[in-house]
């Protein structure tokens, strides 16, 4: 539980603070971020506050300052810093989630208000480009998870894959809903689908963790991923139907460690693969890459 | 100061100790036979010399390379001024030059436009004045306070680019929102197009309006400018605030779309930029496309025999070789059968693939190669894209690195170069287009021929407020655009590519550049700057040159037009003959009293009236001719031309009239596309009747020889691989153990290791460009020590290099091959000509001549050849021209054709028939005047060459 006294000591420090900023005319906007604004508060939290500047601001980009006794933590921007960072922000960034739970202290430019806001809306291409960037982060700890422990029966290294597995599965969920990804994004992501991660992730704190145990969790996470292939490879799935294979298929996502996994179309059996003729670089010799279509 | 250039003691090459002078502020002509020493006199001695003091005077970096410049043998040289050379070359290909950039013309036009340039808009074309950003915000600052302003501006798509990519990358760029042709969609979700929309806006950013803006708001303004390269949208969402607002609109932009323009700079015109350069072509304004007659390399033969050029099905490649096989046996077409005997539907396949199908993997009984292991195996079903898929699509994802050689021989192999489908042929970004002066976009203006151009530029008003900026820049597009219009070129236009002039013409674009250049006090060496002129524009090139000498320069020309010639101020002739029986000066002084020297020869010529007309006979006969129809290239005006056979044909009129258009653009390139490469695209026409009638065709102009300067004539003629055989062949090759004729070589291994064979290196200096220096090693003999220890006849191979055509006549005359094909150099008055003379260094004339001399010594008994020259008396001395004449009849009796584009009269009156295009240049050509034998020519009062021959 939070304690009432510590909370209204922050809030004087955040009220003597932004009193000290609201009047300055080259101060644009206040954002309320951090725990104050969207959890509980202890001890050892700091009050985090990002103030907006015009372009004249010359000063440092962030401040540690003591009100009432309360650690503030003070960042700012200029407006064009600002702006260029909503436009060029994703879902996947720290302050893009900590921003989509910021508190709008104050603002004195409605075309930024607007800006701000049109952040966050979540388009349907970003959404399944981040179901499917969750997906083929999941199928990617699967294939581990499955080789150390059908391979190299190596149980201890399976098991540190399932939370990864667990997590894949949550972005996608999480990104399904349209949300916002959190920090604790399987917690999050239990409240949209509680069931599944009963299956492959809470067991591994509440039962006893056995072969049959990670066997089972592997089985669910693959049954799971391969429930959800159809809905979650609909862009590359009606692209193969409308045009026969991916040859001149492109889907530009954000900076992404693994990328899409195609392969796991043939895995499932949604897809058959073939080859075909490339020039690497510019290498005489041809190369021949895997195409993939659909299975008739 | 010296009133004269005085040269004393000159001695270099076949000069004979002369002594000379040349009057400074003069125009004086140095003429004589081919080989007499005039280009001796003038670049030899007097470039050289003039060059080397020039170097001489700058700093000691450059001095360091002067030193090595190769002192002209003369006692001495007085009253030299700095000299410039105007030689006529062929200009590299590259097709960023133009005429534009050339005469820099272009450069002060770009300044034009974005002086006084007005908008339009793309979706309406209303005009409306281009602003600077500092007067837009300002502007924009007197809008009602508080009012929100949507910032947008267009985009444009390439071609090439797909709209998920286009899409994906304004997203990339921080844009969320965009609007298609008003429907607002965002980027952060699916967008389907199925039609090219006439608009993609990009929404940028929103303002406030206030006071005084903010430095954010200022930059949002301007990189909106920035991104929409000038033009931007202003939206006002509120359709009330937005109706305070017309007047800003109704005066700054397009009220119904809210287009405005501002901040144009010279170089959004710049093709060579990269930032206004289209996408698509990178400003060349061409891109490559594969076709599919290139792609077969025998049509007579079958796909399994070898139809297609092995990049794309052969043996030795097994999954290429099965593919292929099993593409026939699924679609049922022959894999056995000629290609040219296969369906249409087939060649579809073959070229365009089986779009998206997929076929087994098969393999014929009789083929046994494995297939790699990696790759798909029999029975598997495969897909083909087309061979003409492919390689479009592998040269569009090549784009944007660099090619190594053989990847460019391969797209040079299989593509053609076609107008570029994004920008068509503008070479710049979209936009450009909407920027006008009276209604012409920069590109419109590049297309005017110039004479038009230089009345647009007097018709162009100048606002009183830009007049101090613009007049010095309309001054300088006036002044260079006469000399353009004087001398003769007020036909081509600033977009034409450089690479198309012909030498003359661009040498007469240079010209023009010196007399821009306002120089004074200098010396202009300038060889035959008539070649490539009808008679009747003679004057224009004499008036251009008494103005050279006018601003206070010496002008010495090489000249051998008599129109020139009788106009010069002062006359030097070199003769009496070619090689060592030239070399000295038989006369000298102004025309009238060369005329009166008794050793002159051109006195003769100069003297002659003889203005007489031989009755030559001539009957055209229908059944031994060519016919072109429907001809409609560059000028062209959709004209059917008959062109008889086993004659001398000559195709007149002035420069531009359409005559290169239809001799080598045309008739040459149908002819070479039909029997040698289906690459070649001739020019447009609708067909030619009897070409069947035509065994080959070869085309002998001015580039014929080859401009590489490891190249000599005696490569080139074919006896040069006799000659080193003969070395490797002697007691000392076999004694030294140099018995292979590649020592012989300097290309190989007997050239000297320092300078890889040239005898002199190469050094850039940064101001004054390449500089050639004897190689300190070899001492400018090309060869390594050892190999020129090496003796035939008691001379070693770098000295039989040095041997002109006539002595190599006597030195070879008990080995008949090369006897033979010497003599026919000599025949036609090249004797003067070095064995190892570097073809870079022959004149146009002299290329001429020697392909002449190589062909007739290979085709006797070839009949049927159609021979296509191109003004094959460049350099010609008249007396060389008979010669000349001589060697084409010879070809022409032996059963051939000879088709030539020709300006001399001398050729003119010996024609069998006479083809005079015009009636003028550019627009005003384009037509047949008249046709038929030279009287029908000069009884045409129409024909400028019937009366130009009149006349002279």
């Amino acid at each position: 539980m939070e304690n009432k006294e510590l909370r209204e000591q922050f809030k004087k420090a955040l009220d003597s603070t932004i009193e000290k900023f609201q009047d300055e005319k080259k101060c644009l906007a206040g954002f309320l971020i951090g725990s104050m604004s969207h959890d509980l508060i202890w001890e050892w939290s700091d009050l985090e506050i990002l103030l907006i500047f015009d372009e004249s601001y010359q000063g440092s980009s962030s401040y540690h300052l003591l009100e009432h006794n309360v650690h503030v933590a003070l960042n700012i921007r200029t407006i064009n810093e600002f702006k260029e960072y909503l436009a060029s922000t994703n879902v996947a960034d720290y302050w893009f989630c900590a921003l989509s739970k910021s508190t709008l202290l104050f603002c004195k430019d409605i075309t930024l208000e607007e800006d701000f806001e049109d952040i966050f809306y979540y388009g349907e291409k970003d959404r399944e480009i981040e179901m499917l960037l969750g997906f083929s982060n999941a199928v990617y700890y699967l294939n581990k998870a499955e080789k150390n422990f059908r391979v190299k029966k190596n149980s201890e290294n399976a098991i540190y894959f399932i939370p990864q597995i667990a997590e894949g599965i949550a972005w996608l969920e999480v990104a399904r809903n349209r949300s916002i990804p959190e920090r604790e994004i399987i917690a999050q992501a239990r409240k949209i689908n509680p069931d599944i991660f009963k299956r492959i992730y809470d067991l591994l704190f509440y039962e006893e963790v056995t072969a049959e145990l990670i066997d089972q969790i592997l089985k669910d996470c693959y049954q799971y991923l391969k429930e959800n292939t159809e809905e979650v490879y609909r862009p590359i799935i009606s692209y193969l139907n409308e045009h026969g294979t991916l040859k001149d298929f492109s889907l530009k996502t954000r900076e992404h460690g693994f990328g899409i996994n195609y392969n796991w179309l043939y895995r499932v059996g949604i897809a058959d693969r073939y080859i075909e003729p490339i020039k690497i670089n510019n290498q005489k010799e041809e190369f021949y890459q895997i195409g993939y279509r659909l299975n008739k | 100061m010296e009133n004269h250039i005085k040269i004393n003691g000159a001695r270099e090459h076949n000069l004979k100790n002369i002594d000379v002078e040349i009057p400074h502020g003069k125009h004086t002509v140095i003429s004589g036979v081919s080989g007499s020493g005039k280009s001796t006199l003038a670049y030899d001695i007097i470039y050289a010399a003039g060059q080397k003091r020039l170097l001489d005077c700058l700093s000691e970096q450059v001095k360091m390379f002067s030193s090595q410049l190769k002192q002209p043998d003369i006692n001495y040289i007085k009253g030299l001024t700095p000299v410039v050379s105007l030689k006529q070359y062929k200009p590299r290909k590259n097709p960023r030059a133009t005429i534009g950039t050339l005469s820099e013309l272009s450069t002060y036009l770009r300044y034009l436009y974005s002086l006084i340039g007005h908008g339009s808009c793309p979706y309406c074309n209303k005009k409306f004045p281009v602003r600077s950003l500092s007067y837009l915000i300002k502007e924009l600052q007197k809008l009602p306070e508080m009012t929100i302003v949507e910032l947008q501006f267009p985009v444009y798509k390439n071609k090439s680019k797909k709209y998920d990519q286009f899409f994906a990358q304004l997203r990339a760029r921080g844009y969320k929102k965009i609007e298609i042709d008003g429907e607002r969609k965002d980027l952060r979700d699916w967008i389907q197009i199925d039609q090219d929309p006439e608009s993609i806006m990009v929404v940028a950013s929103k303002i406030q309006i206030k006071e005084e803006f903010n430095r954010s708001d200022i930059k949002a303004v301007q990189k909106s400018i920035e991104e929409g390269h000038g033009f931007i949208r202003i939206v006002i969402p509120d359709l009330e605030e937005r109706r305070k607002c017309e007047s800003f609109f109704q005066k700054h932009g397009c009220p119904e779309h809210g287009i405005f323009v501002a901040d144009i700079l010279p170089s959004f015109f710049s093709f060579n930029d990269l930032n206004s350069a289209c996408d698509e072509c990178n400003g060349t304004g061409i891109t490559k496309t594969a076709y599919p007659t290139m792609v077969v390399k025998d049509k007579k033969k079958s796909l399994k025999d070898g139809a297609l050029f092995p990049d794309f099905c052969n043996k030795r490649q097994a999954f290429k070789y099965l593919r292929m096989y099993s593409l026939a046996k699924h679609y049922g077409f022959s894999f056995e059968k000629p290609f040219d005997a296969l369906p249409d539907y087939a060649k579809d396949l073959i070229f365009y693939g089986t779009k998206k199908e997929t076929f087994p993997l098969l393999r014929p009984d009789d083929y046994t190669k494995e297939l790699p292991r990696y790759i798909a195996q029999l029975g598997e079903q495969v897909e083909f894209e087309g061979i003409i898929n492919q390689i479009n699509r592998e040269y569009q994802e090549s784009k944007g690195r660099e090619l190594k050689n053989w990847e460019k021989d391969f797209y040079d192999r299989f593509m053609v170069n076609e107008r570029c489908q994004s920008c068509h042929g503008t070479r710049l970004k979209p936009q450009r287009q909407y920027i006008h002066i009276n209604d012409y976009s920069y590109y419109q203006l590049g297309n005017m021929e110039l004479k038009d151009l230089k009345n647009f530029i007097e018709d162009i008003e100048i606002p009183v407020e830009k007049e101090e900026a613009l007049l010095p820049v309309i001054d300088e597009v006036r002044s260079r655009l006469n000399s353009l219009v004087e001398i003769g070129l007020d036909y081509i236009s600033l977009n034409r590519r450089a690479d198309t002039l012909s030498g003359g013409e661009y040498q007469r674009v240079r010209m023009a550049g010196q007399i821009d250049s306002d120089l004074m006090g200098l010396t202009y060496i300038i060889d035959e700057p008539t070649v490539g002129l009808h008679g009747t524009d003679n004057e224009k090139v004499i008036n251009l040159l008494e103005k050279m000498c006018a601003q206070g320069n010496t002008v010495i020309t090489i000249e051998h037009d008599l129109d020139i010639i009788k106009r010069a101020d002062y006359l030097i002739e070199m003769g009496p003959a070619a090689g060592v029986n030239g070399g000295q000066i038989i006369s000298s002084g102004t025309v009238e009293e060369v005329i009166k020297n008794d050793k002159s020869v051109i006195a003769t010529f100069l003297n002659s009236e003889d203005n007489s007309i031989d009755d030559k006979k001539f009957s055209f006969e229908k059944n031994n001719s060519i016919r072109i129809v429907c001809a409609k290239e560059n000028n062209l005006k959709n004209i059917d031309v008959s062109i008889p056979l086993n004659s001398l044909v000559c195709l007149t009129g002035i420069s531009g009239s359409g005559k290169s258009s239809l001799g080598i653009e045309i008739l040459y390139k149908a002819l070479w596309s039909k029997l040698h490469d289906p690459r070649v695209i001739p020019g447009k026409h609708k067909h030619i009747e009897g070409l069947e009638k035509i065994k080959d065709v070869y085309c002998i102009d001015q580039s014929s020889v080859g401009n590489s300067p490891r190249s000599t004539p005696a490569t080139y003629i074919g006896i040069f691989d006799r000659i080193r055989d003969i070395f490797a062949a002697t007691d000392d090759a076999i004694k030294y153990n140099l018995d292979h004729k590649s020592y012989y070589s300097f290309n190989s291994k007997g050239g000297c290791p320092s300078c890889k064979g040239m005898g002199y290196l190469d050094s850039h200096i940064h101001y004054l460009g390449d500089l050639q220096t004897t190689c300190p090693e070899c001492k400018g003999n090309q060869y390594s020590e050892e190999v020129l220890e090496v003796f035939y006849k008691g001379k070693n191979i770098k000295q039989v290099l040095e041997l002109d055509f006539a002595e190599a006549l006597s030195f070879f005359e008990d080995n008949e091959y090369i006897h033979h094909k010497i003599s026919y150099v000599c025949d036609l008055g090249l004797g003067y000509m070095k064995l190892g003379q570097p073809t870079n260094t022959i004149s146009g004339g002299e290329a001429h001549r020697l392909c002449l001399a190589k062909e007739i010594g290979k085709v006797r008994g070839t009949k049927n050849m159609l021979y296509i020259m191109d003004e094959p008396t460049t350099g010609l001395h008249s007396k060389d021209i008979k010669r000349l004449i001589k060697a084409i009849r010879s070809l022409i009796r032996n059963g051939n054709s000879v088709l030539v584009i020709e300006h001399n009269t001398d050729v003119i009156k010996d024609a069998d028939y006479i083809i005079d295009m015009g009636p003028g240049a550019g627009k005003h050509g384009g037509e047949v005047v008249v046709a038929g034998t030279l009287h029908d020519i000069i009884a045409c009062p129409e024909s400028k060459t019937g009366q130009y021959i009149i006349t002279t």
